[in-house]
């Protein structure tokens, strides 16, 4: 018998050397937390409470009630309480150093944040594990399907990973504590958490009022949700690339490969841009374009997070490039050097792709309005990130700063409008793309003319910035030559 | 063959504030490197860079041939890095935290194992292995992070001021380790403040103030230039096994003391000599010929902590 064990001990231990090694660490610490401990039976007596009732009431059908009752404590665990273990997690490995020294071993940055989002899934499916007895029991108090159950659970373990990815993020961007628990709470708490929470309670009464058929119909035909997620999706992968550029020491290979991501993620948002007009023979809907507002917003945080890259976080890899010579290394490394100066045109690609779909695409006159609105949220941001450009303000603060700045352009509106409006209940609208759009009170005309103007501002804007990156790249060049001439 | 470790001019500059300028320094393995230098004077600056934790502004530094700036995957593997400051982590034994650096320096199976079984060993932890490193006292932290910087078996070790707030004892015992791990052929850089620490300790040192290095070498090539350099007296400490009223007046007539100073009346004093170092002894011989009982006869200013301060200027950045 012992011998059986030992083997299977030895074949477990053989397994674990496949794993991330971060993934084992957190999964053995998170495990022995009191945190853990306490929000896995915190999660348990939430459900058994109302359960006790549902099974004193004796009324016919409560399965839709007692999921959708479940189902919100789940989100509510998976989506808010575990992002933030995981982001108190990786927080405290920041101030205790721990990442510092695991920084210098033999794994990467990206195998760290990996192993970090590997150990939350862990712990997500713990906690899933525990509330699903009582989703079962739902199921047996008749109303809903056994498929309505699990394409919820599956939404919302798809769910959770987004939030938690984010959470993780959240604390690897700033090297100030108080920063980064300001992203933990507008991208994980506020926006993500909230999303997450609302899409749960649709998928519960679309569930309780119509089965699997309807609630699956409901959450994936309904495109302003899914471009949401491909949007958060696309933000994510770079930001996972950010963050692990974020945790590398300063000798490693820091913005490289975020900007190889961003490349690719701009085609890939090309291509499924062009791929959805192509395949719209209705037509296009006001709707469907506002999308491509949030799409564009989300590749100029991308791109601010590159302009307000510090010149010295890649100062090795600045050397390397720019000692190549020729056409087509030039343009390479325009777009793939680090270094403030070339963010600016990653922002011109992006603004000359927009023309060619335009181009291609835009005999709609809606597309044109809704084309300048993405243009004139590309030059507002890209006028306050030009704003704070000084040597006074360093390169975290500028990013934090747009950020926040992002986060308010983009949600005040939105709150404003829902006190304006009065409406009730309107706060599971609140993160619905459309919503902006559709109480908007300005015309189309006016909206036309603004972003007009905005985007001649910005071409211009862009012309003097290329101008003063030509000498920053030059001054560079020349100081890498000198210093390289003093070390040989 | 070069030295196993060069620093080679390096500078680093954070913004227009420069931390360390120019610093350059080598030694090679089964040595003991002492770091020496006031609070800002830019040791962490050095040792990070050296640790691929930072990188230099200019100038390089080699370990084993390998640039810290060009090839730090590769000179990685060759360090362990004790930094200054670290926190414990919650919920963690000392095994569970060796076993996850063991794995992070991807060491597999039974070679993880027997890694980790070595520097439980070699640290003399055995007992307490399944004890949680929150729960564990300041020098058995030190201990287990000098222990998680071998656990790849290192050819240097880097350790940033590893014996501070350390009692008597944990810092014997921490000096016994690096003598033993130096005689194993390992190349140690320490930084510490407790200059009788590393004066026991080092082969050899670098002293720093201000980001520059003011001296470096072998501790007793370092004393010699210094001598050479130094134009004040030596000065001899003396002691008596009894006071003695009348040695005043007798010190005050033997040749080379220009300037005597009575530390404890009649039995302890502190002699200026004007002449060179064979004119010491004959110091000695004249008290003891005079039948004074001479108990200490002392020529200062030998120690690394008389070397600090005589070198540096207590000046911080």
């Amino acid at each position: 018998m012992s011998t059986t064990i030992q083997k299977l001990d030895s074949i477990g231990e053989k397994i674990t050397d496949y794993l991330s090694p971060l993934t084992i660490k957190e999964v053995r610490q998170s495990l022995k937390g009191k945190l853990f401990l306490s929000s896995f039976l915190l999660g348990i007596v939430a459900c058994l409470i109302p359960t006790i009732g549902f099974a004193a009431s004796g009324s016919s059908v409560l399965g839709p009630s007692a999921f959708m009752t479940y189902s919100v404590i789940m989100f509510i665990g998976i989506c808010v309480i575990f992002p933030y273990l995981a982001f108190s997690s990786l927080h405290e490995d920041r101030l205790n150093s721990t990442f510092e020294l695991v920084g210098i071993t033999n794994l990467n940055s990206y195998q760290l944040v990996w192993g970090k989002w590997q150990s939350s899934l862990v712990q997500v499916s713990l906690f899933v594990s525990s509330i699903l007895p009582f989703l079962t029991y739902s199921y047996f108090l008749r109303g809903l399907s056994i498929l309505s159950i699990l394409g919820i659970i599956v939404v919302a373990f798809f769910l959770s990973q987004i939030v938690n990815l984010l959470a993780i993020l959240a604390a690897s961007l700033s090297h100030l504590k108080s920063n980064r628990l300001t992203f933990y709470f507008i991208f994980v708490f506020f926006l993500a958490g909230g999303y997450s929470i609302s899409i749960g309670v649709h998928a519960s009464i679309a569930a309780m009022r119509g089965g699997v058929a309807d609630f699956l119909n409901n959450f994936w035909s309904n495109s302003d949700r899914n471009s949401l997620l491909i949007a958060v999706f696309i933000i994510e992968w770079f930001l996972y690339e950010l963050a692990a550029g974020q945790l590398a020491p300063a000798t490693a290979n820091r913005s490289s490969r975020c900007r190889y991501s961003l490349f690719a993620l701009f085609s890939l948002i090309l291509i499924w841009i062009c791929v959805f007009l192509v395949q719209s023979t209705h037509g296009v809907s006001l709707y469907e374009l506002s999308y491509f507002n949030y799409v564009s917003v989300a590749i100029l945080i991308c791109a601010v997070f590159i302009m307000g890259e510090s010149d010295e976080l890649s100062q090795v890899l600045f050397k390397k490039y720019t000692n190549s010579r020729g056409a087509s290394s030039a343009i390479y490394n325009i777009f793939f050097i680090p270094g403030r100066s070339s963010g600016y045109f990653f922002l011109m690609g992006i603004l000359f792709s927009y023309l060619l779909v335009y181009i291609a695409f835009g005999s709609n006159m809606s597309f044109l309005l809704y084309f300048s609105n993405a243009v004139f949220w590309l030059s507002l941001l890209y006028l306050i990130n030009i704003l704070p450009y000084n040597k006074y303000l360093t390169a975290p603060l500028r990013r934090t700063a747009t950020i926040a700045i992002v986060a308010v352009l983009l949600f005040v509106p939105t709150i404003i409008f829902l006190f304006l409006d009065n409406q009730a209940g309107a706060i599971l609208n609140y993160f619905n793309p459309s919503f902006f759009k559709s109480n908007s009170h300005l015309s189309e005309q006016t909206l036309l003319i603004g972003n007009a103007i905005s985007a001649v501002v910005l071409f211009l804007l862009c012309f003097i910035r290329i101008r003063t990156s030509k000498k920053e790249i030059q001054t560079v060049r020349k100081f890498d030559a000198g210093e390289r001439g003093a070390t040989q | 063959m070069g030295d196993l470790i060069v620093v080679d001019n390096l500078t680093r500059m954070f913004g227009s504030f420069t931390a360390i300028k120019d610093v350059s320094f080598s030694f090679d393995s089964g040595s003991i490197f002492g770091f020496i230098g006031p609070n800002g004077a830019g040791k962490t600056t050095t040792m990070r860079i050296l640790s691929t934790l930072d990188i230099a502004t200019t100038g390089d530094a080699f370990i084993n041939g390998y640039s810290v700036i060009d090839e730090p995957d590769k000179v990685r593997s060759m360090i362990g890095f004790m930094p200054d400051y670290y926190g414990a982590p919650k919920n963690m034994t000392i095994k569970d935290y060796l076993d996850f650096f063991a794995r992070a320096y991807l060491l597999k199976g039974e070679k993880r194992r027997k890694s980790v079984e070595y520097v439980i060993d070699f640290m003399d932890m055995k007992k307490i292995q399944d004890k949680h490193v929150v729960t564990l006292s300041k020098g058995m932290k030190q201990r287990l992070c000098l222990g998680r910087a071998l656990i790849h078996d290192p050819k240097i070790l880097i350790l940033d001021e590893p014996a501070a707030g350390l009692d008597p004892r944990a810092r014997i015992e921490l000096r016994e380790l690096l003598k033993i791990l130096a005689e194993r052929g390992k190349a140690i850089l320490i930084s510490s403040h407790i200059l009788t620490e590393l004066s026991e300790l080092c082969d050899s040192c670098a002293i720093i103030e201000q980001g520059k290095i003011l001296s470096h070498g072998n501790v007793n090539e370092i004393q010699e230039s210094l001598q050479l350099n130094n134009k004040s007296l030596p000065v001899i400490s003396l002691s008596l096994l009894e006071p003695n009223e009348d040695i005043l007046i007798h010190l005050n007539e033997i040749p080379f003391v220009e300037q005597v100073e009575e530390i404890t009346k009649g039995k302890k004093f502190k002699l200026k000599v004007n002449g060179n170092k064979n004119q010491i002894p004959q110091i000695l011989k004249n008290l003891i010929d005079s039948g004074y009982l001479v108990m200490e006869f002392k020529l200062e200013g030998q120690n690394l902590e008389d070397l600090f301060l005589n070198i540096t200027k207590g000046e911080v950045q």
